[in-house]
């Protein structure tokens, strides 16, 4: 590191709240954003219900400019219970508080008007949450309108159309409420007359504010922070880079002590209920590339870098990859979609984990960068073991490529969970299938599962099995061998989600689904 | 007046919006967790039993106390008395011998820190001589482990209808399990020391019981009640589970205040609130029934079994609704109704909105599900035949009559405005041509009875005082947790003076205010606390009436100043006088016709009632009217009146999953003449969501050991935004016949509740139509695993 590297180093976090410039340093940094808000600004409006990223009572939003050439202004949401102080670096937080259009009740803002009018709250309690979900769904609605061709935002009509609603609804998945069965939420999501108000959140940015977190966004970060613990000091260190070597680097030399944080959407769960302790942490959020999400045409690939949020690949997936698209809507709630990365959810290695049946169907490879410079591992080679993946403690992964499947061949995924939204998957299963010339004949096909062993598998005997048969036929003839294949290759465990019969059934369920699914999808081709 | 009106409008505030509205949707309302920390102010927190049933051989509490940052561990010696109980004081707060249930609290810590009080948790030693321990009904049955004393209701000949072999019968049993409140703010107290415990204690908490926050600290430090004021400004949410349970709480954290005469807070984490309290009654209920060709109910035997974990608590009273609520809407002549509490090793279960009216109804709908298979007829059919009829048919078994019925109508209502026949026909196509799918749909009709059980605790005081400015302030007993009473309470008071509601505000519900009050629950708080208020509000505008006519009539008319509250004048709003009218805000005197109306200001004649030595505050007192019940006998008049209700809802099955999903609910129910409609509408859906979830998703799930596994919204599923039926309607019938209660309105916390199962009985129909099956036992929750297996 150079002399003039090392002047330019920052030891401080710089974020806003409610526009008010705040730098952070020390022990504070390690802070979940609620506790800062709560204890250290006595914004008390923000409200911690669970502490795990699943009720969405402590929503804020916070604004920053993207990575793109053009800065982009971006709102979104996220569950500040979980997300570390250091994550929201180089950003506006907007809360409960800053929610208002100014000073005093005649100031509120139309969702808060709608809220209290259409009988959206009752005890409170997870009623700043559902108004900072709400205004950002409406802000960024609002952006996508200013940022896109120049739309004018006073000429619609004033109420939601059903696709909005839908739309809404969707943006809500992320907050539970207990008493008024949401009707009255509904009821005021539709009373916002968005398109005739001003940019909801005017009043909380500025050029200023802009430039003084873009400057700060390319200064690297590093905060140590010495607490007198009990009985014994502790240290913990932030690192906060702008390069990849840097990131790389730092890595390398101190591996397996340093741990990465990508959205903390697990991480921090793990921190709140006292499982996972971090010593030195490694924050990609300032490193440019690691942005960076593209199709590569030639290849018929999307290139996903680590700190790609799962909301931006779900936006890009919509008319790439529907299916994804369509798995992802269900995948989690905005607030986590919008820290949450693939890489992190790939990573974080969970048997259960969403995306990665998927990853395993389509055949993805994944990037990384270390001590031996850059490789890159295929999905059928990336776990080890339970927990356990190809990545070594001197490496960080950097980008996934996933294969698009061509317009010919059929994906399939699907998730089984108790609740629709929302909710951990019991069993998940992803299919990707190539018929040959000949109708219903398969002609390649992989089969990966999740939720039925230590990591998610890719059923090769099935695979096997299938290659070269009709689905029908199988159906009609072989179904007995096929279960008794894919009751072989499952060994599901029994938990709070499921007993382990239930969840073999559900192996078996959703092999006869996706089936009966390509039986009318030949019938739909014909 | 003009200002206020100004304002009232520039914030575009309806007038029917909640008390809270404005402060709730800016962030302003405070909790007890928000509450600014005041110097010296300890951190409470509660270790707590790893073990569903064990004797403590040692407990060291001395390497915790030593901590940097903690500032006391205590344990049951410190208390001065350690049993409580709503009922029976049978629970300690902190355990002395033995642990009855995992999560059951040990010792208290008090520190200066987060960090500081999870190092001593974890510094506590605690050595445990394991004991046997049983988690589910069928085992207390067998152990013949039971709480308390059986209840019993029986009515007519059972014996005898049983006789008749010309009736068909049918023997089953039918499970319905708990439910976690999921009350968004968790269980909360801080107890402030006054003038250094020389004036007792102020306790603000989050509790549906003020009076019992006060009298449960009280007893357990040693001080007598008047030392104790509880406050209770708002709660995130209570649903029943801050009724009694509230109260542990309270203490521990008054613990902690008293002994080192520090301000103490304690707010439990999710987690740990989710495994430390009492949930909704799992009760099995074992029945036989006889019915004839047609499909009417002749007979009833029962036994329920509510499973009412390690100690008493409200038990008793909810084994008592389920058995008052076991005929939902249908006529049981011949009825032998038998209820007893079991223990197990688990939380003691507690008071959820429904308080066993839901478990009993679950089971006499099942009963009629179960009869259309057999019979092999529209369930639809086998409801209306037995539903409670006006003239005749319509006493139940415990010997009320339901007045005033409303059933046979709002039966009628719902058939049609949910298309019900027609949307059968169309779902039999359906479930003949799906293969991914299987549907069906049902009607359940409820009828809750209103009024606590236990006459004693039908009772409510209100204060008013109306300032010189005209504004007032009202005091009741009445808990706000989300319902809404405070704007009711409001709006009550504001319109028996005709004045804005902004010129009246809900004070905090305070010991001090009103003393000896009854919890907020059983739907009553509304239909008490409304009364009581409008008594007290009634009574100073009587005294400012004879204050106007002896202003008018310059001097001649009498001043009334000792006009006092009457129960049985002030709530026939008719008899009001007419002679002097207050109508927004300024007060008229009605003379005869021709002569000049003159008029005065409200503010004018409130100085003038001042200047006159005029008592300004008036403390009112409501008892409920007409009710009693004869423990013994299992009969007599426990209710005032019924709310009643009907719903439609349709459902639809994934066949390869077992999934649900409720494709539209249709709700008609009979609220009187509500006092806030809107908010009457708040809680039908809120409710009936929070019934779907009982019904569907929300599963207890422990481990073999009585660890609650899905203790966390992660693995716990209520509800969310995309769980409501994309079709979802609400309507309120006209009905002004109540005219036994305030504006002859009708409760509604809890009756919308039980219309959740026509959910489940749309799940039962869309299983036996798509597997054609003559028999299903299927239990509460409707698990998407039990609906696989049944559909296969």
């Amino acid at each position: 590191m150079s002399d003039q590297q090392r002047k330019r180093m920052r030891d401080y976090v710089l974020l806003y709240v409610n526009g008010v410039r705040r730098c952070v340093r020390g022990k504070d940094v390690f802070l979940s954003l609620s506790d800062y808000l709560r204890q250290e600004l006595l914004l008390t409006g923000t409200k911690v219900v669970c502490a795990e990223g699943d009720c969405g009572a402590c929503t804020t939003i916070r604004m920053y400019s993207d990575f793109s050439e053009e800065k982009k202004l971006t709102v979104e949401m996220f569950d500040s219970c979980i997300a570390p102080l250091y994550l929201l670096d180089c950003t506006n937080v907007v809360t409960i508080e800053g929610a208002a259009l100014g000073e005093g009740d005649e100031r509120m803002s139309p969702v808060q008007t709608a809220m209290m009018n259409s009988h959206g709250s009752q005890c409170g309690f997870c009623t700043p949450g559902f108004v900072m979900a709400m205004t950002a769904i409406f802000a960024s609605k609002q952006l996508q309108l200013k940022q896109g061709a120049g739309a004018s935002l006073g000429k619609e009509k004033e109420n939601l159309t059903e696709a909005e609603v839908l739309e809404v609804r969707e943006g809500l998945v992320g907050n539970l409420c207990r008493c008024t069965g949401y009707v009255g939420i509904i009821d005021a999501a539709k009373s916002v007359p968005w398109r005739l108000m001003p940019f909801l959140l005017q009043h909380q940015w500025s050029v200023e504010i802009e430039n003084d977190l873009l400057q700060h966004r390319a200064i690297p970060l590093k905060v140590v922070s010495k607490e007198e613990g009990l009985g014994q000091e502790q240290e913990k260190t932030l690192y906060a880079p702008v390069e990849v070597e840097e990131a790389v680097a730092l890595k390398r030399e101190q591996q397996e002590k340093l741990s990465i944080f990508s959205g903390a959407t697990d991480l921090g769960v793990q921190i709140n209920k006292g499982r996972f302790a971090v010593k030195a942490v490694l924050n990609l959020s300032n490193i440019a590339t690691l942005f960076t999400l593209a199709r590569d045409e030639e290849r018929a690939e999307l290139i996903v870098g680590a700190k790609v949020s799962l909301s931006r690949l779900q936006a890009e997936c919509k008319e790439t990859i529907p299916e994804l698209y369509k798995h992802l809507n269900i995948f989690a709630s905005p607030q986590i979609k919008n820290l949450g990365t693939l890489v992190g959810n790939l990573a974080n290695a969970s048997p259960i984990g969403d995306t990665i049946p998927f990853l395993l169907a389509v055949a993805a490879r994944v990037e990384v960068m270390g001590a031996a410079g850059r490789r890159v591992i295929l999905m059928d080679e990336f776990f080890l073991g339970y927990k356990k993946i190809a990545v070594t403690a001197d490496e960080i992964i950097t980008r996934i490529f996933i294969p698009i499947p061509a317009k010919e061949s059929v994906l399939k995924i699907y998730k089984v969970s108790k609740r629709s939204d929302l909710d951990i998957s019991t069993i998940s299963a992803s299919f990707l299938v190539n018929f040959a010339a000949k109708e219903g004949v398969i002609d390649k096909i992989r089969v990966a599962y999740g939720g039925v062993a230590a990591t998610p598998l890719r059923f090769l005997k099935l695979e096997n099995f299938l290659q070269g048969k009709s689905l029908q036929a199988v159906a009609n003839s072989e179904y007995k061998e096929v279960e008794a294949i894919l009751r072989n290759e499952a060994s599901p465990i029994a938990d709070v989600r499921g007993s382990a019969e239930y969840r073999a059934d559900l192996v078996v369920n959703l092999f006869k689904k996706f089936s009966m699914e390509m039986e009318m999808e030949m019938e739909r081709r014909k | 007046m003009k200002k206020m009106e100004k304002r009232e409008k520039s914030i575009n505030r309806s007038e029917s919006a909640h008390d809270s509205a404005h402060t709730h949707v800016s962030g302003r309302s405070e909790f007890i967790g928000d509450r600014p920390m005041m110097a010296g102010e300890l951190l409470v927190d509660v270790f707590y039993s790893p073990s569903a049933h064990a004797r403590i051989r040692r407990l060291d509490i001395e390497r915790a106390r030593a901590l940097p940052g903690v500032a006391g561990v205590f344990t049951a010696k410190d208390l001065h008395h350690n049993l409580w109980g709503p009922i029976i004081a049978d629970q300690p707060l902190l355990v002395e011998e033995v642990c009855k249930y995992v999560g059951e609290p040990i010792a208290v810590i008090a520190a200066t820190s987060v960090a500081a009080l999870k190092s001593a948790k974890r510094a506590i030693l605690l050595e445990l001589e394991e004991l046997p321990a049983h988690f589910s009904i069928e085992e207390a049955i067998a152990k013949k482990t039971f709480l308390g004393k059986p209840a019993r209701v029986a009515t007519g000949d059972v014996k005898k209808v049983f006789a008749n072999k010309k009736l068909n019968r049918l023997k089953g049993s039918f499970y319905s399990g708990g439910q976690e409140h999921f009350y968004f703010e968790p269980q909360s107290t801080v107890v402030y020391p006054c003038d250094q415990l020389g004036a007792g204690l102020e306790v603000h908490s989050s509790s549906q019981h003020p009076t019992e926050i006060q009298h449960v600290v009280a007893h357990a430090v040693g001080l007598s009640q008047q030392q104790v004021v509880c406050i209770v400004k708002r709660m995130g949410g209570g649903f029943g589970g801050k009724e009694s349970q509230a109260s542990h709480f309270a203490a521990l954290a008054a613990l902690v205040a008293v002994k080192l005469n520090r301000p103490a807070r304690i707010v439990l984490e999710r987690d740990d609130d989710m495994r430390m309290t009492g949930k909704r009654h799992p009760f099995l209920t074992n029945y036989e029934v006889a019915f004839d060709d047609e499909g009417k109910i002749l007979a009833l035997k029962a036994e329920l079994f509510a499973d009412g974990g390690a100690y008493i608590d409200l038990s008793p009273a909810i084994l008592q609704r389920a058995l008052f609520h076991i005929d939902n809407a249908y006529y049981i002549p011949h009825a032998e109704l038998n209820g007893k509490i079991c223990f197990t090793n688990l939380a003691s279960n507690t008071a959820f909105r429904g308080f066993g009216g839901p478990q009993g109804m679950a089971v006499i709908e099942d009963i009629i599900e179960e009869i259309a298979l057999v019979l092999d007829k529209e369930p639809l059919e086998i409801r209306k035949i037995n539903c409670y009829q006006i003239k005749k048919c319509n006493k139940t078994p415990y010997g009320q009559v339901v007045a005033n019925n409303m059933l046979p109508e709002l039966f009628a209502k719902i058939e049609k405005s949910s298309d019900y026949l027609k949307r059968k026909k169309e779902i039999a196509k359906f479930n003949l041509k799906s293969k991914t799918h299987v549907r069906g749909l049902a009607i359940t009709p409820v009828k809750f009875g209103i009024s606590f059980t236990a006459t004693l605790l039908n009772q409510g005081s209100a204060l008013v005082n109306l300032y010189t400015d005209g504004t007032l302030q009202v005091s009741t007993g009445a808990t706000e947790m989300g319902q809404g009473v405070y704007a009711k309470i409001k709006k009550v008071v504001a319109d028996t003076f005709s004045l804005q509601m902004e010129c009246v505000r809900v004070m905090p519900t305070s010991t001090e205010k009103n003393p000896n009050t009854s919890a907020t629950a059983a739907s009553s708080g509304a239909d008490l606390n409304c009364s009581a208020a409008l008594m007290a509000a009634v009574a100073i505008r009587r005294r400012l009436a004879s204050m106007a006519l002896h202003h008018f009539t310059a001097g001649k008319s009498p001043l009334r100043y000792g006009e006092t509250p009457d129960q049985e004048l002030e709530l026939k709003l008719s008899k009001l006088d007419s002679e002097v009218e207050f109508k927004q805000g300024v007060v008229y005197w009605n003379k005869k016709k021709g002569a000049k109306r003159q008029s005065i200001t409200f503010k004018e004649l409130v100085s003038m009632a001042y200047v006159n030595r005029m008592n300004l505050s008036a403390q009112a007192y409501y008892r409920t009217p007409h009710i009693y019940y004869d423990l013994e006998k299992g009969q007599g008049h426990p209710f005032l009146y019924y709310t009643q209700g009907v719903a439609a809802s349709e459902v639809e099955i994934d066949r390869f999953t077992g999934h649900v999903r409720t494709l539209r609910s249709d709700i008609i129910m009979d609220l009187g003449r509500p006092i806030n409609r809107e908010l009457d509408i708040g809680q039908i859906s809120g409710a009936f969501i929070q019934g779907l979830g009982w019904v569907t998703t929300e599963e207890l799930y422990y481990s073999a050991k009585g660890v609650l596994l899905s203790n966390s919204p992660t693995t716990y599923k209520i509800p969310n935004i995309q769980d409501v039926p994309a079709l979802f309607t609400i309507e309120l019938i006209e009905n002004s016949g109540n005219t036994l209660n305030v504006y002859g309105s009708k409760a509604v916390g809890e009756p919308p509740f039980p219309l959740c199962l026509s959910v489940f009985a749309a799940i039962r129909n869309a299983i036996t139509r798509g597997s054609n099956t003559r028999k299903l036992a299927l239990s509460i929750p409707a698990r998407a695993e039990d609906i696989l297996k049944s559909l296969n």
